[in-house]
C-alpha cells in the first residue's frame, strides 16, 4: 500500500493553520532580533564569553569584529579553478549475505577562463575486510564498528582526502578553490560517547591530516578551502545577540526561551527560534558576506589539533549560505576574498547552488536502483565463486512481495 | 579535453576530408552502445563530432560492419537531467559552453545507424551480417574507396527506404548524394539510383516523385 495521502493531507493543513498563527511573532522577533544585531555591543559581548571560557556558553561564536559588518565580494579572477568532492555510501546491511560497506566520492573540477575545462568521476570504494569494518586501538584491543554516524564521519574523511590527493596534482598557479558539502565540524560524533581512539583515527589522523595537506600543496597560492551549507539551520549569531540582549539573567533564559517554536513569549524583545540566516537575509544584499565568526566548540577545541573553524554567511541572490573554513584560510585575507568571490560566482552559474559541488553530488549519488544492483552484484559474485548466498527472509519477502 | 573543442561540429572535424564528406584516412569518431543486425546505436567520443546525416560508416571487429546515418542526437547522458536555457542576454552558444564547462562532459552526441552491408574474409557482402556489432566495437567515417566500391550495386536501397528509422526519403536522399561523388560520372550514378528507386516505389508514386526531387 503506499502513503495514505487522504489521511496524511488533513494533517498537513492542520500544521499549516497552526504555522500560520505563529507567523506574526515570528515575524516579530526576526524584526527584534535585526534590531540587537545592529545594537550589538562587541565589548560587552567580549567581556561575557571571557567571564564564562569553559562554561556553558559555549554554543555562541566568536565574534572578533561587529557582526552587522558587510563586504562585497571581488570580481572573479580572469583564469580559476573549482574542485568539489561529495560522498554517498551503502550501510553495512545485516540481511545482506556478506557484511560491507560502500563510499562513493564524486569529484567536479571545474576550469573557468581561457582554457574551460571539466573533469567528472566517481571513486567508490567497498570495505569488507574485517579490519575495515572497524576503526581499533592496538593497545587496548578496543574496536568500533563502522555504521551510522561513524560511517558519516569516515565518508567526510574520503571527501576531504580526495580533494588532497586534487591538490596535490596542481601543476599550475590557478586560482583554485576545494568546496565539499556540509560542515567543518564533525558534530555527528559529538554525544554519541565514541571512545577517544574513534575521534583520533577519523578527526585527527583522517579530517584534519586531509585538511592539513591541502594547506601545505597550497603554500604560496592563491587557494582556497570552504564548506558549503545552502539553507543553513544554525543559530550560533543569533545565541550571541541573546548573550547581550535577553533581560533573563542569561542562565535563565535558555529554560524560559522556547527555542523550537514561536509559541511562548517570555519577554517583548524574546528572539529565540529565530536562525542566522533570517537577520542576514535582511542585512545582506546578494553576493555580500557578513563577517568571520569562529566556531566555539568542544569538537574543534580538543581534536582539531589547533585549526580552527571560521564561518560566515553569504547572500547568492536566492538565499543565504553558510560557507565555513579552516582558520588558516580565513586568517589570510586574498584565500578568504577568494573563496567568498568564487562561492557567489559558482551560486549564479549554478542557479543558486555551487555548480561544483551540485556536479560532484551527481558524480557521488548512489540511487535506489544502484543499491538494488550493487546487493544483486554481491550476489551474484558470491554464487560465482561457490560461496553460500543468504539473506533474511524480512528482506526476502521485501523482494517477493507476494499475495 | 577543451570544452570549447568539444563544442566543434561536423565530420569535417571527425577525420581528413578529401572528397565530399568521406575520408581519406580512417580515425574512429565513436562507439557503438546497442546494436542489433539491423540497426545500431553509436555515441561520438567528441560532443557534436558526428557525420553527417547519410554518411556510410564502418565498424571494425572480426567483420567489418557497413552502416548508413539516419539520425543524429545530442542530449543529456542522464535522462532524469534536462537543459535548461542558459542564455542571458547576447551570449552565444560558444559563452554558455564556456561559462559552464560541464555542459560538454554532460551531453552526449549519438548516431543511429542502419546496416546495410558486411565484409568477411575481405568480400563484400550487401546484405546484414549474420551476428550484430559487437558493443563497445568502434565506428569511422568510410573511406572515399570504399563507399564507391559498396555503391557499385545499389541493391541494398530498399532496406533504407523501408527503414522506420530517422527520415528514410533525407536519409536516402543524402546518403546518394553523397556516395555520387565518389563515382568518376556522379549524374549518371544518381539517374542509375533513381531507376532503383522507381522499381522498388512503384506503387507509390507522391513518395517517388519527392524522393526523385530530393536526388536531382
Amino acid at each position: 500500500m503506499s502513503l495514505d495521502l487522504n489521511s496524511t493531507a488533513a494533517q498537513i493543513e492542520s500544521m499549516v493553520v497552526d504555522l500560520q498563527a505563529r507567523q506574526g511573532e515570528r515575524v516579530r522577533r526576526v524584526e527584534s532580533a535585526f534590531i540587537a544585531l545592529n545594537e550589538f555591543q562587541l565589548d560587552r559581548y567580549l567581556d561575557i564569553s571571557n567571564e564564562s571560557q569553559g562554561g556553558r556558553y559555549r554554543i555562541v561564536p566568536e565574534i572578533l569584529e561587529h557582526p552587522s559588518s558587510v563586504y562585497k565580494p571581488d570580481l572573479p579572477p580572469g583564469n580559476f579553478r573549482v574542485v568539489s568532492s561529495d560522498g554517498s555510501h551503502i550501510e553495512v546491511d545485516r540481511h545482506l549475505a556478506v557484511r560491507c560497506f560502500l563510499i562513493n566520492v564524486g569529484v567536479s573540477a571545474l576550469t573557468y577562463g581561457d582554457y574551460p575545462n571539466a573533469t567528472l568521476y566517481s571513486v567508490p570504494r567497498l570495505y569488507a575486510a574485517q579490519e575495515d569494518l572497524v576503526i581499533s586501538e592496538i593497545a587496548t584491543g578496543r574496536q568500533q564498528s563502522i555504521e551510522g554516524a561513524v560511517l558519516g564521519a569516515k565518508r567526510a574523511v574520503a571527501e576531504v582526502s580526495i580533494l588532497a590527493e586534487e591538490a596535490s596534482g596542481l601543476d599550475s598557479n590557478t586560482p583554485s578553490i576545494y568546496l565539499v558539502d556540509g560542515s567543518l565540524v564533525m558534530m555527528g560524533l559529538v554525544g554519541h560517547g565514541y571512545h577517544d581512539f574513534v575521534l583520533r583515527e577519523l578527526i585527527e589522523d583522517g579530517f584534519i591530516k586531509s585538511m592539513n595537506h591541502i594547506r601545505d600543496f597550497s603554500e604560496n597560492r592563491s587557494f582556497g578551502l570552504a564548506s558549503y551549507i545552502s539553507m543553513p539551520a544554525h543559530s550560533d549569531v543569533v545565541n550571541a545577540l541573546n548573550v547581550t540582549g535577553c533581560v533573563y539573567p542569561i542562565k535563565d533564559s535558555n529554560l524560559r526561551c522556547d527555542n523550537s517554536s514561536f509559541s511562548t513569549n517570555p519577554c517583548e524583545k524574546c528572539i529565540s527560534g529565530v536562525l542566522d540566516r533570517d537577520i542576514f537575509w535582511k542585512l545582506l544584499k546578494p553576493g555580500e558576506r557578513s563577517s568571520v565568526f569562529g566556531v566555539n566548540s568542544p569538537v574543534v577545541e580538543n581534536h582539531y589539533l589547533g585549526t580552527g573553524i571560521t564561518f560566515f554567511y553569504v547572500n547568492v541572490g536566492t538565499e543565504i549560505g553558510r560557507v565555513e573554513m579552516p582558520s588558516w584560510v580565513s586568517d589570510n585575507r586574498s584565500s578568504l576574498d577568494l573563496v567568498h568571490s568564487l562561492i557567489v560566482d559558482q551560486c549564479e552559474r549554478g542557479r543558486g547552488y555551487p555548480v561544483a559541488l551540485m556536479e560532484a553530488h551527481e558524480q557521488a549519488v548512489v540511487g535506489v536502483s544502484d543499491r538494488r544492483n550493487f546487493v544483486q552484484l554481491v550476489e551474484q559474485v558470491l554464487h560465482k565463486k561457490g560461496s553460500d548466498v543468504y539473506t533474511s527472509e524480512k528482506a526476502r519477502s521485501k523482494r517477493l512481495r507476494w499475495l | 579535453m577543451d570544452a570549447s573543442a568539444d563544442n566543434g561540429n561536423r565530420s569535417s572535424d571527425l577525420v581528413g576530408v578529401s572528397k565530399g564528406n568521406y575520408a581519406s584516412t580512417i580515425s574512429p569518431f565513436g562507439e557503438i552502445v546497442e546494436a542489433s543486425t539491423t540497426y545500431l546505436l553509436a555515441q561520438c567520443h567528441r560532443l557534436y563530432a558526428a557525420p553527417s546525416l547519410g554518411d556510410l560508416v564502418r565498424t571494425e571487429e572480426d567483420s567489418t560492419a557497413f552502416s548508413v546515418v539516419a539520425d543524429v542526437s545530442t542530449k543529456s547522458i542522464d535522462p532524469s537531467r534536462r537543459p535548461l536555457a542558459m542564455s542571458q542576454g547576447e551570449d552565444t552558444v560558444d559563452d554558455i559552453y564556456n561559462r559552464h564547462p560541464q555542459i560538454s562532459r554532460l551531453l552526449s552526441t549519438e548516431i543511429s545507424l542502419i546496416v546495410v552491408a558486411h565484409k568477411a574474409d575481405g568480400k563484400l557482402f550487401r546484405y546484414l551480417s549474420p551476428v550484430p556489432t559487437k558493443i563497445h566495437a568502434q565506428v569511422s567515417i568510410c573511406q572515399f574507396e570504399e563507399v564507391r566500391e559498396l555503391t557499385m550495386s545499389l541493391e541494398f536501397l530498399s532496406v533504407l527506404i523501408t527503414s522506420s528509422v530517422g527520415s528514410p526519403d533525407d536519409v536516402v536522399a543524402a546518403f546518394l548524394r553523397t556516395a555520387s561523388v565518389s563515382h568518376p560520372d556522379p549524374k549518371k550514378f544518381l539517374v542509375d539510383a533513381g531507376k532503383h528507386i522507381a522499381a522498388i516505389l512503384a506503387g507509390d508514386v507522391h513518395r517517388l516523385n519527392a524522393l526523385l526531387r530530393r536526388i536531382s
